[in-house]
């Protein structure tokens, strides 16, 4: 009966998010106040009946309920608890359903924190996460219902893809839909924007801690995506430029850009129309990405089914959103009047140097992942757009904006003195020459392992100064600095940690990138291999048992003079139900690196192919993502933005939620 | 029922829930409308006023860090002050404008009523979608299932086991006493049983020539080569089954296959002409007949034939052996209830025949059934008594002495 009502809680949730779709809009043209009542109340419950039916279908999965569909296609009795829980969302239809959750999700916070919104404004915000919301409940309810039942269910189901049952992809694609998800409400914000004829600062304030919730959910997703791919699939690599990969960053490419340009609305009350059009490119990035993984445009481990009826529906989907959205904005952006005026040298023309660069990033992306397909189409050419080409077209637009990104903050609004700005980075300047130099020194290049790490110091001290100077680090008492450093906004917190975050990135990515070494060989138990002053010794095979593989488990021994002898113990696993093997790498990490390792088959020989690896700094690029994370979570803190900030005369609260 | 219930009380719910600010602005009446207004635009106000309050004090911190100059700082203020002029005016403006446009309750109840109608659709489009009367079926609730299948896996590793015996007791038996055709029969419908057909062939093929190319004999070989050739009817079977048909047999699989081998060369209307005419001419308790009756109509609706009136199989009558409840029923007992149960049937067999005693299949069968429930003198007691009820059918007679043979039965 727990299915059924999950079924039906799902169903009931299509025609409460139409009415969602409708009513509010209605409720603020004749600005009704009770009809405006409703409208958070249809938000709530649309998100609760998602999440009961969500609840249903998880209760299904752990209680190996075969007779619905989905649990039989994707769940296995002898898988561990924790995979029978994420088999859930790795599959089509119920992660189909999980994004929906999530978008209701964030309509339901947005109805019961918005409050102090004008009632007018959330309705409309509330009605067009509504209309998302009806496209895709129609689309799970149409074609990927996940409560199909079977009537004579088998005793036991199909498994699920052994490639995801790891604890690090099982919660990448919860975060990853937070992410996108999150900028329909930036989108839904622009959109009703668009219909109230009306963009002001207090608008801006309310769309920046939606758009940075998903930025830091997003960038933990992409983070923990990458990393993944890193200790998974075993080949060392952690980006590869894939489509799918791709599509998650795009949205967030725009939603850097979007976050900074909201800034410029809020304090400035400029740029409202290209804010605009940023929040409605960030969501339509999310859905193209979407698209390109449900529609099983592209093949990869992402797209579980391939259905050709899905695509074209996702494919309507995207039309009728991006295209309806930028009708809207073409119609009504003009009428946008833009407020401040600002010279080019100034901390609006930092950002909006930023705001151009990264969309011109997004769109080198956009390019290259859909330019293959559409190659493909027309001509039936595979080729195939890799690292080079983003390499060669990604390094040189992202180069000006983390120069750029040192300088912005320093700016005052509307006029700089950008001598002067460079006069408080002398340190800055002085620290990269250093690094460069000692770089040089040490390693003897390469040229792009001294530039990337000339970049990264300056971005990373640059950062670190800004800082510094609103608390007077070393030019007042210690204690008047820790004084100051309390009373700082958080978001002048955050400001710093993203950037150094960002900064300890591409320290790590040009680190690993320089100076990787690997060898591949075979080796018998006992013998040894040789990378730079590391040995890799072979030291036993056994074979064991899991709960749903079995597991060929490597002992390797690295021993490097002067310091510990290091032990891993990488694996290969076949998953019996579903005939399939994975690799799980042995790491070790370290503050200068990690050492990598990874068991193949046996050779003719009987000798054990292996892999080992030595990556330096590799590490820094999740701890530097990290922090990008919590310098996101450190603004979001920010008592200005926390949701509801302006505070309210009592009188006022008692009237306004009269239902209470 | 239970479902019912609960999915009501959802509904009654979400209901509930989502229009309750119009039943309770029903109930206490024409509230303050504009006065609600009012405060929206108060709200906004405040709202605006908010940030920009905000903005004054980050001038003041702007200030204070050096960013601004004195100078700067008055500009800024100014122009944070202009636009807080601007929201006033804007709410204000807008507030005169929009009053007269508040507070219609009809369209209240209109949209109230349309929030009901959408419910009712989504209960609607459940009751098309959902299988409300499905139970789940947790993995945990399913233990008597699973016992059932691993019985059923025993009851048949205990069938192939005995098959298997059978195959090498049958084997060495044949290896003494090679002209024994029952022998080599019973030998190749064991390995049948195994899915063995190739092996089969080789015993059928003993009986084929033992039996001087017995009808029957030549079907049971050319069903193992089919077999042995996953269903296709290759050009051995297709001698072997037009020799068949020369014969005095009656044995349903030499039509059925020619059937099928017309099928096989795109002939479907030739072999749906031979599948009636064999079915036509069937008994009605055949028990193959259905699935052929099945075959004719589905090649009759695949190729469009017309069959109307043609297919002419009289309705099955009462059968006399067990009946697919016994059999059921027999599967679900202990090996001593089972016993019972072959013996009562085999008793009203023998009872029936002693009512009816013009039945020379049913004393057949009566005979073979002692032999196999071990009760030599009874089945002797039958043959004796067959052999004087069809006394002066010297061809019956002659059968029930093949028959008794055959299963073991000394002759009287």
């Amino acid at each position: 009966m727990i299915v059924e009502i999950g079924h039906y809680a799902l169903i009931l949730s299509l025609v409460v998010a139409l009415a969602q779709s409708t009513l509010p809009f209605l409720a603020a043209s004749r600005r009704d106040p009770v009809l405006l009542m409703v409208a958070p109340r249809l938000a709530i419950t649309c998100f609760a009946l998602v999440a009961a039916s969500f609840l249903a279908l998880t209760y299904a999965y752990v209680a190996s309920d075969f007779s619905v569909l989905n649990v039989l296609s994707n769940s296995h009795t002898s898988k561990p608890m924790i995979y029978k829980i994420t088999g859930v969302w790795a599959n089509h239809e119920g992660s189909m359903l999980l994004w929906v959750m999530i978008l209701t999700l964030f309509g339901g916070a947005v109805a019961a924190f918005g409050r102090n919104l004008p009632p007018t404004l959330l309705a409309r915000v509330l009605g067009v996460m509504g209309l998302i919301g009806v496209g895709f409940i129609l689309f799970i309810v149409l074609t990927s219902n996940p409560f199909e039942r079977v009537i004579n269910p088998p005793l036991d189901g199909e498994g699920m893809n052994p490639l995801l049952q790891d604890p690090g992809i099982a919660i990448h694609p919860p975060f990853l839909y937070l992410g996108y998800v999150g900028f329909s409400v930036a989108f839904a914000f622009a959109v009703a924007a668009l219909i109230e004829g009306r963009v002001d600062p207090a608008w801006a304030r309310w769309v920046r801690p939606w758009t940075l919730a998903a930025w830091v959910f997003l960038t933990a997703g992409i983070g923990l995506g990458s990393w993944w791919a890193y200790y998974e699939l075993g080949w060392g690599g952690w980006w590869f430029w894939d489509p799918v990969e791709n599509a998650s960053f795009m949205p967030w490419l725009a939603g850097t850009a979007l976050l900074h340009s909201a800034i410029v609305v809020e304090k400035r009350d400029a740029l409202k129309s290209w804010t605009i059009f940023l929040a409605i490119l960030a969501f339509s990035f999310s859905l193209l990405g979407t698209f390109l993984v449900r529609s099983g445009a592209l093949t990869s481990v992402h797209a579980f089914a391939t259905d050709p009826t899905r695509g074209v529906f996702i494919l309507f989907l995207l039309f009728i959103t991006v295209g309806g959205s930028l009708g809207l904005y073409a119609w009504r952006a003009p009428n946008l009047r833009g407020g401040g005026l600002f010279q080019p040298i100034s901390r609006e023309g930092a950002l909006v140097f930023n705001n151009v660069l990264l969309s011109i990033a997004a769109a080198m992306v956009l390019l290259g992942t859909l330019y293959p397909l559409l190659l493909e189409t027309v001509t039936g050419e595979k080729i195939s757009v890799g690292a080079p080409f983003f390499n060669a077209t990604f390094v040189p637009i992202m180069t000006p904006v983390i120069i750029a990104m040192a300088l912005g903050p320093l700016m005052p609004w509307k006029r700089a003195d950008l001598l002067g700005v460079f006069n408080k980075l002398k340190i800055a300047l002085a620290a990269t020459v250093v690094v460069v130099l000692v770089t040089l020194w040490l390693a003897g290049g390469p040229a792009f392992a001294l530039f990337g790490l000339g970049l990264a110091t300056w971005l990373f001290v640059g950062s670190i100064l800004e800082w510094a100077g609103r608390i007077k680090l070393l030019r007042e008492p210690f204690a008047t600095s820790l004084r100051r450093m309390k009373n700082l906004p958080r978001s002048s917190h955050g400001t710093m940690l993203a950037h150094a975050g960002v900064a300890i990135v591409v320290a790590g990515i040009t680190g690993s990138q320089a100076w990787t070494e690997e060898a591949v060989q075979s080796l018998a138990v006992g013998e040894s291999a040789q990378i730079a002053d590391h040995t890799f010794t072979l030291s036993a095979i056994r074979e064991y048992q899991g709960p749903n593989f079995v597991a060929r488990e490597a002992t390797i021994t690295i021993a490097t003079p002067g310091e510990r002898t290091v032990i891993l113990t990488p694996e290969k696993r076949v998953y019996t139900v579903e005939g399939m093997p994975t690799t799980e790498a042995g790491i070790q990490s370290s503050f200068t690196g990690d050492i990598y390792a990874v068991i193949g088959d046996q050779d003719e020989s009987g000798k054990w192919i292996t892999r080992f690896y030595v990556k330096p700094m590799i590490p820094w690029m999740w701890a530097g993502g990290l922090i990008m994370v919590f310098g996101g979570l450190m603004s979001l803190s920010d008592r200005r933005y926390r949701i509801g900030a302006p505070t309210r005369s009592h009188k006022a609260a008692a009237k306004a939620v009269p239902a209470e | 029922m239970t479902i019912w219930i609960v999915l009501a009380a959802i509904t009654l719910l979400v209901a509930g829930f989502v229009l309750w600010p119009v039943l309770r602005q029903r109930e206490t009446g024409a509230d303050a409308a504009s006065d609600d207004d009012d405060q929206n635009g108060n709200n906004e106000l405040n709202h605006d006023l908010a940030v920009y309050r905000d903005q004054l004090a980050e001038i003041e911190r702007d200030i204070e860090r050096g960013v601004l100059s004195t100078e700067q700082a008055n500009a800024a203020r100014i122009e944070v002050q202009r636009r807080i002029l601007n929201a006033d005016q804007r709410i204000k403006a807008r507030e005169s404008g929009a009053t007269s446009r508040i507070g219609k309750p009809s369209l209240r109840i209109y949209s109230a009523l349309a929030i009901v109608l959408f419910l009712i659709g989504g209960f609607g489009l459940y009751l098309d979608l959902g299988s409300p009367d499905m139970p789940d079926r947790p993995i945990a609730s399913r233990a008597d299932e699973i016992n059932a299948i691993q019985q059923a896996e025993s009851i048949n590793s205990d069938r192939l086991a005995a098959l298997n015996r059978a195959v090498s007791d049958l084997s060495q038996k044949l290896i003494a006493d090679p002209e024994n055709l029952k022998g080599w029969e019973l030998l190749g419908a064991s390995l049948m049983a195994l899915g063995r057909p190739v092996e089969a062939q080789t015993a059928f093929l003993e009986a084929v020539k033992l039996s001087d190319r017995d009808g029957d004999y030549l079907a049971m070989y050319a069903e193992s080569l089919i077999r042995g050739d996953n269903g296709q009817i290759n050009a051995t079977a297709r001698g072997v089954l037009k020799e068949a048909a020369t014969t005095q047999s009656g044995d349903p699989r030499i039509q059925y296959y020619l059937g099928l081998a017309d099928a096989q060369d795109g002939n479907i209307a030739a072999a749906v002409d031979r599948w009636i005419a064999l079915a036509n001419s069937a008994s009605a308790d055949a028990a193959w007949l259905p699935m052929v009756v099945a075959r004719i109509k589905d090649a009759a609706l695949a190729q469009g034939i017309d069959i109307e009136g043609r297919l002419d199989v009289a309705k099955a009558a009462p059968s006399n052996g067990p009946s697919q409840d016994d059999v059921a029923a027999a599967q679900q007992m202990t090996p001593e209830e089972r016993q019972d149960m072959i013996n009562s049937m085999v008793d009203g067999l023998a009872d029936r025949l002693d009512g009816n005693p013009d039945d020379p299949e049913g004393w057949a069968r009566l005979m073979q059934a002692y032999m196999v429930l071990g009760k030599q003198d009874k089945a002797q007691a039958a043959y004796q008594k067959a052999s004087d009820v069809f006394a002066d059918q010297p061809d019956l007679v002659a059968r029930f002495d093949a028959l008794a043979k055959e299963i073991g039965i000394t002759a009287n």
